[in-house]
């Protein structure tokens, strides 16, 4: 299988979004990275068949008083009606809790080389001309190239951190204990046993979303975008970590997405 | 005597008696997910989960806890009346708090969890623009997937994480040399709800505690000192003076019939250009050594410079103390060497004869001594 990797150096993201889902926040946006290189995939025709997350630079925006972070609020109330005004002030919509952050990574795209060649540069750089990513701006971005082989890929990567898959680590607090017990054990470094085939460190690991499980059927409900059958869902968590390029042999490691069950979706890395 | 304290009548929790019917209409209606947690002025709407829903998926959700068998609290989908009321009472009694007479508890108990069991759907068909669609391809099209947020999930993750957070200040306190107690979660506050959290729910406050992870920071300074140590600089000549310098030399040659001449008053004038592009030279590897120094502890071996690098130019022209007797002069030859080879912006060279490099040598190397 001929492998080629369109990489788009050094996305700088301002104010992407951080609240990855209600109890959670983080700069690994991974659902987000995966459904826009989908979004590329639209605009240019070609597919991206996984993608890979070069973390470089998050800045969380907020502020920390007693060790609790207050994320800086900036957005209102979209305007439906009357009832979106503040309850305290009623010139100004309410504002919606949100949190942000200011972000810089590098995205790798696999394609197969036979099925469907990476997309050409130029349409790669009129997509990323007024692209966001997890509904931030992309303010600059080194020039995107294509890599022919994955030897060459691994020449031109220099630095940074991949975002990997660490769902092994959510079975590390017993065998009585539920994936809740297990983020708890592994970011909190009460973890009973590590896997030593994975990198030893236990270090920057973070759950991010990975997934979501429908609540209910596909239905038409009127008000859906695009007239798209409609399902309320929630999401599902899992563990990744920032691993330094030097330190993962086997690489790049890629997410793909899938449907494991007709009401699951979920962003992989897994094969298979 | 002074009088005694007066003690004014403390707000003692009354227990409100509802009917057994008011129990069951309120707790048929609890939901695990409510619209609200999204946008406190949705349209109420909620959804149930019953125990088919369980997956068995290592991810955190209801969903999958439920596959583990754990369950989460539910909530009311808007609070009318005296919702809170009923649900804070139905807690009490599911929890055994409740001061009731105990075959009346038994009573309320069985009508609510007959009442409660099952799926439910609360509230309108329409979906509230209020809420966010998230479009997922699926099967060659899409499907709009709408994620709602559930109090329960929130109360039992923020349960959890107090007391591991509990639990490591407790072993910290025992026995603070000891790194391998673990770390606190750190955490975050949402202002879900706004001044009223409880017309999102009553476990609104819950969602107003959030888990927090940082990322890893990129330090640019670092990453170029590092680069330095590594590989050194360039010898970079700097293009405004190389400018002036062929810009003067241009004007000299058309004065004196496209010779430039020899004379003192010309050489001199020559060399003190030239000097300054040297010296800027010199020091870009000042700039370098200090970028360097900054970051000595943190250098493989707390080297300067590595000792793969070999060029003996580059690693005096950064750090002094690796310039022998002979640096100058080596200096001097690579210097003028590059003049001679400087690529104009307009792609032209100035072609230096071997006399004039050597000049030109002889005057860096005496800058530099």
């Amino acid at each position: 299988m001929n492998h080629e990797y369109l990489v788009i150096p050094r996305l700088e993201v301002r104010a992407a979004n951080a609240q990855s889902t209600w109890w959670l926040i983080n700069a690994a946006p991974v659902m987000a990275a995966n459904l826009f290189a989908h979004n590329l995939g639209r605009a240019t025709g070609a597919y991206p068949q996984g993608v890979g997350i070069l973390h470089h630079d998050a800045q969380l925006l907020g502020e920390v008083f007693y060790d609790r972070l207050k994320p800086q609020q900036r957005r209102g109330a979209v305007y439906i009606n009357v009832d979106d005004y503040s309850s305290k002030n009623k010139h100004a919509l309410s504002l919606q809790p949100t949190a942000s952050c200011h972000l810089r990574v590098t995205l790798v795209l696999e394609y197969d080389a036979l099925e469907s060649a990476p997309p050409s540069l130029g349409e790669v750089n009129e997509f990323l001309h007024g692209a966001r990513l997890a509904g931030g701006h992309i303010v600059s971005h080194g020039e995107p190239y294509v890599a022919e082989s994955l030897a060459l890929l691994r020449r031109l990567l220099t630095s940074g951190y991949w975002i990997v898959e660490r769902q092994d680590l959510l079975a590390s607090a017993g065998a009585d204990s539920d994936p809740l017990d297990g983020l708890i054990a592994a970011c909190g470094r009460t973890l009973l046993d590590v896997d030593a085939e994975k990198p030893k460190s236990a270090s920057w690991i973070a759950p991010t979303t990975l997934g979501y499980a429908m609540l209910s059927d596909y239905v038409q409900r009127p008000g859906t975008r695009g007239g798209y059958p409609h399902a309320y869902a929630e999401p599902l968590v899992g563990l990744v970590q920032y691993v330094p390029l030097r330190e993962l042999g086997d690489y790049p490691p890629l997410w793909r997405t899938t449907w494991p069950r007709d009401d699951v979706f979920l962003i992989t890395q897994k094969e298979g | 005597m002074a009088a005694p304290p007066k003690i004014s009548a403390s707000k003692e929790q009354e227990w409100k008696p509802f009917t057994e019917e008011e129990y069951r209409s309120v707790a048929r209606r609890l939901v695990h997910f409510s619209a609200k947690g999204v946008n406190s002025n949705a349209e109420p709407f909620g959804i149930r989960l019953c125990g088919d829903a369980a997956l068995a998926l290592p991810y955190i959700s209801v969903r999958c806890l439920m596959g583990k068998g754990v369950g989460v609290a539910t909530d009311y989908t808007k609070n009318t009346g005296s919702v809170a009321t009923v649900v804070k009472q139905v807690r009490a009694l599911v929890s055994g708090e409740a001061e009731v007479d105990f075959d009346l508890a038994r009573d309320y108990l069985a009508a609510i969890a007959e009442a409660s069991a099952g799926a439910h759907v609360e509230g309108v068909e329409q979906v509230s623009p209020r809420l966010r669609q998230i479009l997922l391809p699926k099967d060659d099209s899409y499907v709009a997937v709408t994620p709602l947020p559930s109090g329960g999930l929130s109360r039992e993750i923020n349960r959890r994480v107090q007391s591991h957070n509990e639990h490591i200040n407790a072993a910290r306190k025992e026995s603070p040399k000891n790194r391998q107690v673990g770390e606190r979660l750190r955490l975050g506050s949402l202002g879900v709800g706004g001044a009223k959290p409880q017309n999102v729910g009553s476990l609104a406050r819950d969602m107003q505690s959030v888990l927090v992870f940082r990322a890893p920071a990129e330090n640019l300074e670092l990453r170029i000192a590092y680069a330095i140590h590594h590989r050194g600089i360039r010898l970079g000549l700097p293009r405004r003076f190389m400018i002036e310098w062929r810009d003067w030399r241009i004007v000299a040659r058309a004065r004196h019939d496209g010779r430039l001449p020899t004379d003192m008053e010309h050489r001199d004038a020559e060399r003190d250009k030239l000097v300054i592009a040297a010296h800027a030279v010199l020091h870009q590897g000042e700039r370098a050594l200090r970028r360097l120094q900054e970051h000595r502890s943190l250098l493989p071996g707390g080297l300067l410079l590595s000792p793969k690098l070999q060029d003996a130019v580059i690693r005096g022209l950064i750090d002094p103390a690796e310039r022998g007797r002979d640096w100058p002069r080596h200096f001097g030859e690579q210097v003028a060497h590059a003049v001679g080879a400087y690529l104009f912006p307009d792609g032209g060279v100035e072609p230096l004869d071997q006399s004039s490099l050597h000049q030109i040598a002889r005057w860096v190397e005496e800058l530099a001594r």
